[in-house]
This record gives structure tokens, C-alpha cells and sequence, in this order.
């Protein structure tokens, strides 16, 4: 996923959420789309859980332009790094749980990335507040997936 | 004076006022009072009531069990559930019975009983004087003074008795069994350690009858305990060598000394009746044939445990097995030192003395499908184990000096002795990389190193294995993790990236995170990826059986049922990579369930 090749300007706040929202729309179209391509049934059931993290993460982002809610800017979510020195898998009809897992690390650090880079060239510091906050929030997402890594099959190391 | 003689003055007129003179303060108040005045302190050490540390009591019943005027009942305490080596009882005091001798106090294996140097208690209700230290609130539990159990006062031995095993460096030369084995001193003063709690029969996954087994020890019954053994566990003169012991770590004795050498008890009943095992469990006296065939695919403890439980409730059973010899991650995955494999072979056999069928070289998944078997046979029962090794997708992991841990042991199992250079690194922390680093030891390697992710604390390899594999000159570094792997010259480069543990997450945990710019290589002749253990997905997917995202067999944990009519899964392969007596454990569930479904079959329910 080439993000950073959406990279624009930005005017407001809106802008940004409304394209954070679009972001989680596409990730959820992915994980939608190898849910059917997948030959494993299990595999399909947990692309289409990962589809509905995405949703939630959405609806999320929705509620806080809606003025619902507040994205809360934590720097205290730990990176476990796993995925950083592992061969990249591509997705495919026969992919396992392993590959099914690393691929959606690897997307929430494409996700991560895009965000810090948008904080890094941002001018308005508000603006720099929301992508710091959502590049935030892609970090849980990612410590979340780690962790199942982690626990899946790091277990004796 | 003879009797005869006195003179009794009936009339005299003291006699005659002296009754009335006892209603002179019949209206006065009474001298008697509820309450002293004047309350003494006991003494500092004073035998006062009981208190109890909650937090410290395990329920044990050892102070019921010593009370000699039966004032002690173990209850249960509301807000207090029970636990592994915890019974959620504690013990309540009948003060009417009790004579303050506290013995249950000099017993106490935690130390959580002691006695408040209080004496004085007024109540009008019978019913306070049956007392829960800890819990019922007479003011005192907090009391400093009072009985406290010295040292030399305590009535248990803390001390186990020691395996007596190879030194190391002898052992290290080669893949003899390490551990000799107790004698009869030995065994005999362990077992009078126990103090038959039983907290340990819990903590064990089969639920083996350790106190009755212990007992039988002090009785000098030995054939009574190897039948006390085999009607839980088939395995138990494997698992009395290599048993991960959880019993162990519940033992009461453990919390201020060592636990009761339970798994070398259990060794010791097998090695001593050896030459009169199938006679003592009667296995050619077989039960009533029912005419059911149930199919058992995987010769590994869960497999074999079943056989061994269906063929005594009168099933025909067929082990079939996909390797030449039977005996699973027991034979392939525990190297000669710890399970000799002669062990294990003549454990099978008595499993196959009981009537089970053995078809070994049968590839399940291959030619022959579980959905055959099920045609062929009333009932079929899956468990492969896991078998496969799992790896890490970095890069160079393909390279032919990188081996994967399982694999290596299973050609070290088969009789194979490959040489793995000089220098050895392993990468894990669980027993497959101490059986790998010890192995590795015995190959020869003058250098091996063990590469762990996360602190000696976080390592899931047993803590006797770990001071095993140091005593053999294994080296350990910690906090340390392989990022990549490349050929240098005959040799392999293996760099490596450090890590500090974070902040404990939701769970708890400390996870490893990789300190930046950290990295450094390490070059060795080999390295050993032990990193975990997953079940084959090829014959997960051939079986036809529903399983999960782990490629584990899907089934109801309670009775172990697959999506298939008929057909049952345990062991490894539905729990994932785990220990022989949870295996052993699986086994024996997956028999009773089976059998009950066979019974359901033949009375049309």
C-alpha cells in the first residue's frame, strides 16, 4: 500500500478525519475482498474479523468528527517491532494464519508511517495534533495484532 | 471415738439459724461480674487464640489433620475460591475441644497459623466458640505477641531427597540417562515428607491419586501403587522421568521448603516392579468384548492413553501410526538422556499386552482418510500432536545451518549424530531449546549459546532443566533476538538486535521491545531455531475435521467431539504444543467420552 502517494494538503481538521475515515474504508475493503479469496475458511473468518476491527476504528473516527468523541493522543504505546525484520508475505488464496496476521501488521505500519509523516510536514499545529493522534491510534492497532502474534507464535521465544 | 458414742445436738441453735442466715445477701448484688476488672496480658509467647493469615493459608487440612481433639474443621470462606494448590478451605477452631497445645501450628506448612497471646474471651453463644481465625473477628488476628513456630519446632522436613544423577561433566559425553534413579532409603524418606494434602491430585492435568501412590511407598506396597498409577496414567513410567510436575509446584511443602520429589516417587514405583508389571496390572485379563472398533490415529501419549482406557472397557482398538516406531514427541522429541528410548518402548508394549493394535508406516491424510476410518471403525479418535516446528520469517532462515529444533531432535531420536560444528547458537526459551542445547553439548559443541528474547524469568523451560543446561557449560544471554542470518565463509553470521522489556500490558506481561541501533553479530558453525511447536496444517486440512486459525483441531473442550459424527481430537493437536501429561490427560477424557458414545450407539440413545 503506497500511501504516502495521497499525500495532499490538508485545510481542516474535517479534511483530515474525512480522510482517515477513507483510509479505514479501503483497509476494510482489503480484508473484505481476501475473505472471499481465501481457500481456508478459518482464514476467511479472521479476515473478516480484521474487516471489523476496521469498522470500528471508522465508526471512531466518525464519532470524533461528529464531535462525539475526542481522539486522545497517548505516547505510551509500546512498539514490539516484530514485523520490522520479517519477510513480507503477499496475500494469497492458501495464506496461513502467520502470513494472514503479518500482512495486517505491516498495513497498520504503512498506516503509522503515513500519519508521522503527515505530523512531520504538517505547518498548522492542530492539524499536527490530529495526525499525531492518529498515527497514535494505528499504534494500538498494531501493538494489538503484535501482541496475538506474539502470543501465537513466539510462544518459547 | 465409735460412731455410737458421738453426741448429736440436733436442737442446738447454730444448727437451727444457719439456714436463714444464707438469705442474709440474697438481696445484695451479686459478686460475680461479666467482665474482670482487671485483664492480665499472656505472656509473649502465651498459647492465646488462633489467628490465620488468609493470603498464607493454602487449606491444606494439615492442622485438622494433626488436631488430636478433632477441634479443627476445614470450611469453606466465602469470598475464598478454590485454586491450583489452594483448596479454598480454612480451618475453623471449636474452642470447646481445643486445649491450645498448637501442634496445628507447628505443622502448619505455610506458617500461616499462629496464636495471639490473648486468653480471655466472654460470650453468652455457644456458637462463637466454633472460630475462623482470619475470618471471624475476635480483635486479635493482628497481634504481634503470641505463639509463633520456631524454626526447630517444625514438625515437616523441608529437605527432598536428591535424584542421584551423572556429574555433568561424564553425562555431557554422551545421551546415557542422566538420573539413576531413588533406592529404597531414598524413596522412603521422601514419601514420609508427604503430608497427604492432596492439593497436588488437583493441580495434576490426569488427576493421578498422589497420595495414595505416596502411601503405598511407606507401606511397602509398591504393586498397589503401580495400580494406583496406570488408573490414571499409562505413561507414568515416562512421565516419572520427565512429568513437567505441576503437582510439584502445588505441593504445600513447597511454600517454605522443597516440594515433595513426587515425579521421582512415581519413577521409583515403576523401576521397582518392572519385572512383574503385566501381572500386577493383570493386562491379558481382558475385559468383555463389546464388538466396538475405534480407530486410533497418532501413536503418541494421548493416542496410546486412550488405546489403553478403550481396550480395559472392552473396545477393539488400532493405533495407527505414521512414523516406523511409535511413541510420538515422547520418542522424537525427548532425547535419550532424560527418556531413554528402551523406556518408552517397553511402557508401549504393555499398552499393546492390554490388547490395543498397532499399524505403524500409515501415512492418515494419505491413502487412508479419516473419513475412511470412520466408515471402517465405530469411532475414531485424532491425535497427532504438533509436530512441526515453527520458524521465523528472517532473513536466511533457509539457510542449511540453520536448523529448526524439532527436527534435529527427532534425527537425534532416530540414531543419527550429525555434527553441528564447534560453536552453536540456540534460539529460544522453552524445554525443546534445552533439550536442543543439551543435545547440542553432546555433540560435541565446545560453545553453545542460547539466545532469548525476553529475562531468564519469562523462560518456559522447566528451572531444573535451565540449571541442567548450566551445569553442562551451556551459556545463556538474554534480552537478545536474531533479525538475520547470512553465510560468512563456512561459517554463519547471525546478527542479532537487543532487547529491554516494557511497560506489563493489559495482560500483565512484560513484552520484549528491540532497543534502536542495538544490533551485533554473532557467528557459529549452527544455529537452532526452538522457538515453538504448531500442528502439521497438510493433515489438519486432509483430515476433513473443522479446526481453528492454530490449525488445531476444533472441538468441544468438554468432551472433545469434532464437527464429525464419531470422531474425537485431543492431545497437542487441539490444545497446542504442550506437555506429555496434558497429553496423557487428553487421552484418558477422550476414552471415557468415547466409550460413552459407543454405549449411546449400542442402547439406541
Amino acid at each position: 500500500m503506497d500511501d504516502k502517494g495521497k499525500i495532499r494538503s490538508f485545510a481542516s481538521i474535517d479534511e483530515i478525519l474525512e480522510f482517515a475515515v477513507s483510509m479505514e474504508d479501503e483497509s476494510w475493503r482489503f480484508y473484505t475482498e481476501w475473505a472471499g479469496r481465501s481457500e481456508n475458511e478459518v482464514i476467511s473468518t479472521v479476515f473478516r474479523e480484521f474487516a471489523g476491527e476496521e469498522l470500528k476504528h471508522k465508526k471512531l473516527i466518525e464519532d470524533v468528527r461528529a464531535g462525539e468523541r475526542k481522539l486522545k493522543a497517548r505516547h505510551d504505546v509500546a512498539d514490539l517491532k516484530l514485523a520490522d525484520n520479517y519477510m513480507k508475505p503477499q496475500p494469497s488464496a492458501s495464506m496461513s494464519y502467520q502470513d494472514a496476521l503479518l500482512i495486517a501488521i505491516e498495513r497498520e505500519v504503512a498506516a503509522i508511517e503515513l500519519y508521522v509523516h503527515l505530523t512531520s510536514v504538517c505547518l498548522e499545529e492542530a492539524l499536527c495534533a490530529v495526525f499525531a493522534a492518529l498515527a497514535e491510534e494505528e499504534k494500538k492497532h498494531k501493538l494489538k495484532l503484535e501482541t496475538i502474534y506474539d502470543d501465537t507464535f513466539m510462544k518459547e521465544d | 471415738m465409735p460412731a455410737g458414742d458421738r453426741k448429736i445436738d440436733m436442737w442446738n441453735l447454730r444448727n437451727i439459724i444457719s439456714p436463714f442466715y444464707a438469705w442474709k445477701r440474697a438481696f445484695e448484688k451479686p459478686y460475680t461480674i461479666k467482665k474482670p476488672l482487671v485483664e492480665r496480658d499472656g505472656a509473649d509467647l502465651y498459647r492465646g487464640f488462633h489467628t490465620n493469615d488468609l493470603g498464607k493459608c493454602i487449606g491444606c487440612g494439615s492442622c485438622e489433620e494433626i488436631c488430636q481433639n478433632a477441634a479443627i474443621d476445614m470450611k469453606r470462606v466465602e469470598g475464598i475460591e478454590p485454586s491450583v494448590g489452594d483448596s479454598g478451605l480454612r480451618p475453623a477452631i471449636d474452642y470447646g475441644r481445643c486445649c491450645w497445645c498448637a501442634l496445628c501450628v507447628d505443622i502448619c506448612p505455610t506458617a500461616s497459623l499462629a496464636m495471639s497471646n490473648r486468653y480471655n474471651w466472654i460470650s453468652d453463644d455457644g456458637e462463637d466458640w466454633v472460630f475462623t481465625p482470619g475470618v471471624d473477628d475476635g480483635g486479635w488476628n493482628e497481634d504481634e505477641l503470641g505463639y509463633r513456630r520456631a524454626e526447630c519446632a517444625w514438625l515437616l522436613d523441608p529437605a527432598e531427597q536428591k535424584m542421584p544423577v551423572i556429574e555433568p561433566d561424564v553425562r555431557k559425553k554422551h545421551f546415557d540417562e542422566m538420573a539413576l534413579g531413588y533406592g529404597d532409603r531414598e524413596a522412603l524418606d521422601e514419601a514420609v515428607r508427604c503430608l497427604d494434602c492432596g492439593l497436588c491430585v488437583e493441580a495434576c492435568p490426569t488427576h493421578m491419586d498422589i497420595p495414595a501412590y505416596i502411601r503405598s511407598i511407606r507401606d511397602g506396597d509398591l504393586d498397589e501403587g503401580l495400580r494406583l498409577l496406570y488408573d490414571t496414567n499409562p505413561f507414568s513410567e515416562s512421565c516419572g522421568r520427565v512429568c513437567t510436575a505441576k503437582c510439584q509446584d502445588a505441593c504445600a511443602l513447597g511454600h517454605l521448603g522443597e516440594p515433595i520429589m513426587i515425579r521421582w516417587l512415581k519413577r521409583y514405583i515403576t523401576d521397582n516392579t518392572l519385572d512383574r508389571r503385566n501381572a500386577i496390572l493383570g493386562v491379558d485379563k481382558h475385559a468383555p468384548r463389546t464388538g466396538r472398533k475405534v480407530a486410533i490415529v497418532g501413536g503418541g501419549p494421548s493416542g496410546f492413553t486412550a488405546a489403553f482406557y478403550l481396550a480395559r472397557f472392552g473396545h477393539d482398538v488400532t493405533v495407527f501410526e505414521r512414523a516406523e516406531k511409535p511413541g510420538g514427541m515422547l520418542r522424537t522429541g525427548i532425547p535419550d538422556y532424560r527418556l531413554p528410548a528402551d523406556v518408552l518402548a517397553r511402557e508401549i508394549d504393555v499398552i499393546l499386552d492390554s490388547g490395543v493394535e498397532l499399524r505403524t508406516g500409515v501415512d492418515i491424510g494419505g491413502e487412508v482418510t479419516v473419513t475412511k476410518l470412520r466408515e471402517e471403525y465405530d469411532s475414531v479418535y485424532i491425535s497427532v500432536g504438533a509436530q512441526e516446528g515453527s520458524s521465523m520469517p528472517i532473513e536466511g532462515i533457509d539457510l542449511p545451518r540453520v536448523l529448526i529444533g524439532i527436527d534435529l531432535l527427532a534425527r537425534i531420536a532416530a540414531g543419527e549424530r550429525p555434527s553441528l560444528g564447534d560453536t552453536v547458537a540456540v534460539i529460544g526459551g522453552g524445554n525443546t531449546a534445552m533439550d536442543v542445547c543439551r543435545s547440542a553439548v553432546r555433540l560435541g559443541a565446545g560453545t553453545v549459546n542460547v539466545l532469548y528474547r525476553r529475562t531468564e524469568k519469562e523462560m518456559p523451560a522447566n528451572a531444573e532443566e535451565i540449571g541442567e543446561a548450566k551445569e553442562e557449560g551451556v551459556e545463556f544471554e538474554f534480552l537478545v533476538a536474531p533479525v538475520s542470518f547470512s553465510e560468512n565463509g563456512g561459517k554463519l553470521d547471525v546478527v542479532c538486535q537487543r532487547m529491554e522489556l516494557g511497560e506489563p500490558d493489559d495482560s500483565g506481561r512484560r513484552r520484549p521491545v528491540p532497543i534502536d541501533d542495538s544490533e551485533f553479530t554473532v557467528t557459529v558453525d549452527t544455529c537452532v531455531m526452538a522457538v515453538g511447536q504448531q500442528v502439521e496444517g497438510s493433515f489438519a486440512t486432509a483430515a476433513g475435521v473443522k479446526i481453528t486459525r492454530w490449525n488445531t483441531f476444533d472441538v468441544d473442550s468438554d468432551t472433545l467431539v469434532t464437527d464429525i459424527e464419531g470422531v474425537f481430537a485431543g492431545g497437542d493437536c487441539e490444545t497446542g504444543p504442550d506437555d506429555a501429561i496434558r497429553a496423557v490427560a487428553s487421552g484418558k477424557k477422550a476414552a471415557w467420552f468415547i466409550n460413552e458414545y459407543l454405549g449411546r450407539k449400542t442402547d439406541g440413545r
